[in-house]
């Protein structure tokens, strides 16, 4: 049995707990009847005694998205502002139609499937639906099922598409027209992931390495290159990957199995949240530009090597004269360093250039000049030029040319000189010892001259200051053969004949000479002789001397006219016909035979052949001599002057004379008169 | 012994559980007045679990709340319970004994 305390105690607390219970109870009562509770919960079912909708209403109204209640069968029960606004329809028209109505035929059946699944859970799905406008609106359509007033249904969410399918076409279109630019430029593209693994390719690169752009991504370049290219191409993507630097490179590339080089640029790619994801890169064939280059570089290398190592200076000039580029032997030639001469114009003071003859240039006679106003090259231009602190001149021998652009306008105008001061020393030396040599001759000639006067002076005096003790002789001999040739006996006489032979001999003698000198002093008077007519008329003159039992034949063949001094020439003939008149006195019929034919640079030769005695060959060079004979005076008279007469003329006309011969077979006297013309 | 239940209470923690209705009225209230105390007189030292009875009905059920809004608390014992809308601020503290000395 309980004691009474334990009893109490136990009363005392279930009395707690009962009061504590209880005042649950109030306060919940309390709660309710005061309306600081506004919510009941009655088994599952919430029971709120003020309205608490309109929070919820403002926020369906108002999200972007449609919203709707439907029965089990699709009517909708309610629908929101947007989905009116989405179906271009009022919301009058909405509300208790069936959402069926809007759905177009081709997703009826897919609509019932849905609002069947739609009620057992949640579901979603795509649909086209029909505005009353027959405008269409793609929609996705969210469906909850709806455990409401255990009336079934379902919630619906619908989504409006369009602008979201507008993008997506945006995209497309975007990415097409990205694909066709990728595809269709002749560069090759590529991007690669953070492992350098290929990612995309364009369809160039992939034909670069005989396949398709699908056999290329997810390999690396190891798959493609010899291992050095690889390892370079991908020590360079990791560079760019590590340090999100773009970078261009030239590089070797192979192609088709062909060594290439290429122009390539690498640029790393990242994410939205700044983290390098790959790399993408571009590039191009340079392989012809760079072999171009190389040419051009060789051409170029080869050029001014050669101008470098020409004798000749270089100089080029701009439009506007100032100096563009040189050689080192230009800045020799010239005096200048290259800083003085860069750029330098031809107006400047520092260009100083003389004429051959030492007087200076005008500014606009200086090449650069000339060539730029003529727009013509210069050839073989000598000028001086005086270097600066320099008393000598350096005498040059210049070229120059403009060159044209293709518009026709002087791009450059590029002057060469070569070095002449000493070929132009030697012609000065030259000209000064001709001056010289010129002097001395004259001075010679004149002393010769005096010599030759004196000679002939001295000539013409004796030969003259002989003629009168002569004359005496002659008189005085022939008035004894008048007054006293009875008392002679014929020995006397005899001798007396040669006394008087003699003397005449010596006039006929002094006369030649005289004649001889003579011609030294005697004027040119060139004139046009026609020969023919002259030997014509020597010859009969000469005939017309000789006995009439004397039998001769000329043969005389048409002769040109020449110019020379009619007298002179006259004795040419009178001592050439006269000698062949002479010698051929021992034949039946002397023939004389007279041509001309046309010689060396077209000078006439004349001939004059005989049928005479002729003379010995050994002894030709002896004809012309002054009192040379070749014969006896009793086999044939003669001075021995005659030839040397002939010689003297020829040679004073310009012409020379000679001789052939055959004893026993004649001779012929061959001799030229030069037309002075010719 | 007064003294130390007092120090006790200073550095204990509470962990409050409020039953609303959705948007109710008195539901909204009660939560900006709770979490007004909490903030002040339990700064740093409650849990405070909000349920609404429409989205959790078997919790709600679990706990027998009969109408809301309901503040359960849990901890520190022993369990007690006040319904309103929790606007008389004296009331809840003396509830659970955080009653200013």
């Amino acid at each position: 049995m309980k004691t009474r305390a334990a009893i109490e105690s136990a009363l005392v607390q279930e009395n707690a707990v009962l009061r504590a219970r209880l005042a649950d109870a109030e306060e919940t009562l309390r709660a309710i009847r005061t309306g600081e509770a506004d919510a009941l919960m009655i088994g599952e079912q919430v029971y709120t005694l003020k309205g608490a909708e309109t929070p919820y209403r403002t926020l369906i109204e108002t999200i972007n998205e449609g919203a709707a209640t439907l029965s089990p069968d699709g009517t909708v029960l309610y629908a929101n502002r947007r989905l009116a606004d989405m179906l271009r329809t009022e919301l009058g028209k909405i509300i208790g139609a069936p959402m069926q109505h809007f759905v177009s035929s081709a997703d009826l059946s897919d609509f019932e499937a849905l609002l069947t699944q739609g009620q057992q859970g949640a579901t979603k799905g795509l649909f086209t639906f029909l505005c009353d406008d027959a405008s269409v609106v793609p929609v996705q359509l969210s469906f909850h099922a709806l455990d409401w007033q255990e009336a079934g249904g379902v919630c619906a969410v619908i989504s409006d598409l369009t602008e979201q399918q507008k993008s997506e076409a945006l995209l497309r279109s975007s990415e097409a027209n990205y694909r066709t630019l990728v595809e269709n430029i002749p560069q090759r593209l590529f991007i690669k992931d953070r492992n350098c693994r290929f990612v995309s390719v364009n369809q160039n690169f992939a034909r670069d390495l005989n396949t398709s752009p699908e056999a290329i991504v997810g390999k690396t370049v190891a798959d493609f290159f010899p291992k050095d290219l690889a390892d370079k191409y991908h020590a360079d993507d990791q560079r760019v990957m590590a340090t999100g630097e773009t970078e261009e490179f030239e590089e070797k590339y192979i192609a088709g199995n062909q060594e290439r080089w290429v122009h390539t640029v690498k640029t790393p790619v990242w994410n939205d949240h700044g983290t390098i994801i790959g790399l993408c890169g571009i590039f191009d064939d340079i392989t012809e530009r760079k072999r171009a280059d190389e040419l051009l570089h060789k051409s170029e290398l080869r050029y001014r090597e050669l101008v470098n190592h020409l004798d000749a200076g270089v100089v080029i000039h701009a439009p506007d004269t100032s100096v563009i580029a040189w050689n080192s032997r230009a800045l020799e030639l010239l005096g200048l360093s290259a800083g003085q001469i860069k750029g330098r114009l031809s107006t400047d003071p520092g260009w100083i250039f003389i004429h051959e003859d030492h007087t200076p240039l005008l500014s606009q006679e200086y090449p650069v000049n000339r060539i730029i106003a003529e727009k013509n090259p210069i050839k073989d231009l000598c000028l001086g030029i005086v270097r600066p602190g320099n008393q000598d001149i350096t005498w040059v021998n210049v070229n120059g040319v403009p060159i044209f652009d293709k518009q026709g306008k002087i791009n450059e105008a590029i002057v060469s000189f070569a070095d002449v001061t000493k070929r132009k020393q030697s012609a000065e030396m030259v000209l000064k010892l001709n001056a010289e040599l010129e002097q001395r001759v004259q001075e010679r000639t004149a002393q010769l001259t005096m010599a030759n006067q004196e000679l002939e002076a001295f000539s013409y005096s004796v030969s003259h200051d002989l003629r009168a003790p002569l004359r005496a002789v002659d008189g005085f001999s022939r008035m004894i053969e008048e007054d006293y040739a009875e008392r002679l006996d014929d020995e006397g006489r005899r001798m007396l004949e040669v006394i008087r032979a003699e003397t005449h001999r010596m006039g006929r003698l002094i006369d030649d000479l005289l004649a001889f000198s003579r011609l030294g002093r005697q004027q040119t008077e060139p004139e046009p002789i026609d020969m023919r007519s002259l030997a014509q008329e020597v010859y009969d003159e000469l005939v017309a001397k000789e006995p009439p039992d004397r039998k001769l034949k000329l043969d005389l063949q048409p002769l040109p006219v020449v110019e020379g001094t009619r007298a002179m020439i006259r004795q040419v003939w009178v001592n050439l016909i006269g000698n062949a008149i002479k010698f051929t006195k021992g034949r039946e019929v002397g023939e004389i035979e007279i041509t001309a034919e046309p010689g060396e640079d077209g000078v006439p030769v004349f001939r004059i052949k005989d049928n005479g005695a002729g003379f010995d060959m050994r002894f030709a060079d002896k004809l012309f001599g002054v009192f040379q004979r070749l014969h006896s005076p009793e086999e044939f008279p003669g001075t021995g002057v005659g030839l040397a007469l002939v010689q003297r003329i020829v040679h004073r006309h310009g012409g020379r004379i000679w001789a052939l011969s055959e004893v026993g077979q004649g001779a012929s006297f061959y001799f030229t008169l030069p037309n002075p013309d010719s | 012994m007064l003294e130390k239940a007092a120090a006790e209470r200073k550095t204990q923690r509470f962990v409050l559980r409020l039953y609303i209705a959705g948007l109710t009225p008195r539901s909204t209230l009660a939560i900006r007045n709770i979490r007004k105390i909490c903030d002040e007189y339990l700064q740093g030292r409650f849990d405070l679990e909000v349920i609404d009875i429409y989205q959790q009905p078997v919790l709600a059920e679990g706990e027998q709340i009969l109408a809301a809004p309901t503040l359960v608390k849990k901890l520190p014992l022993p369990l007690r319970r006040f319904i309103g809308d929790m606007s008389d601020t004296e009331r809840i503290l003396i509830g659970m004994d955080l009653q200013p000395i």
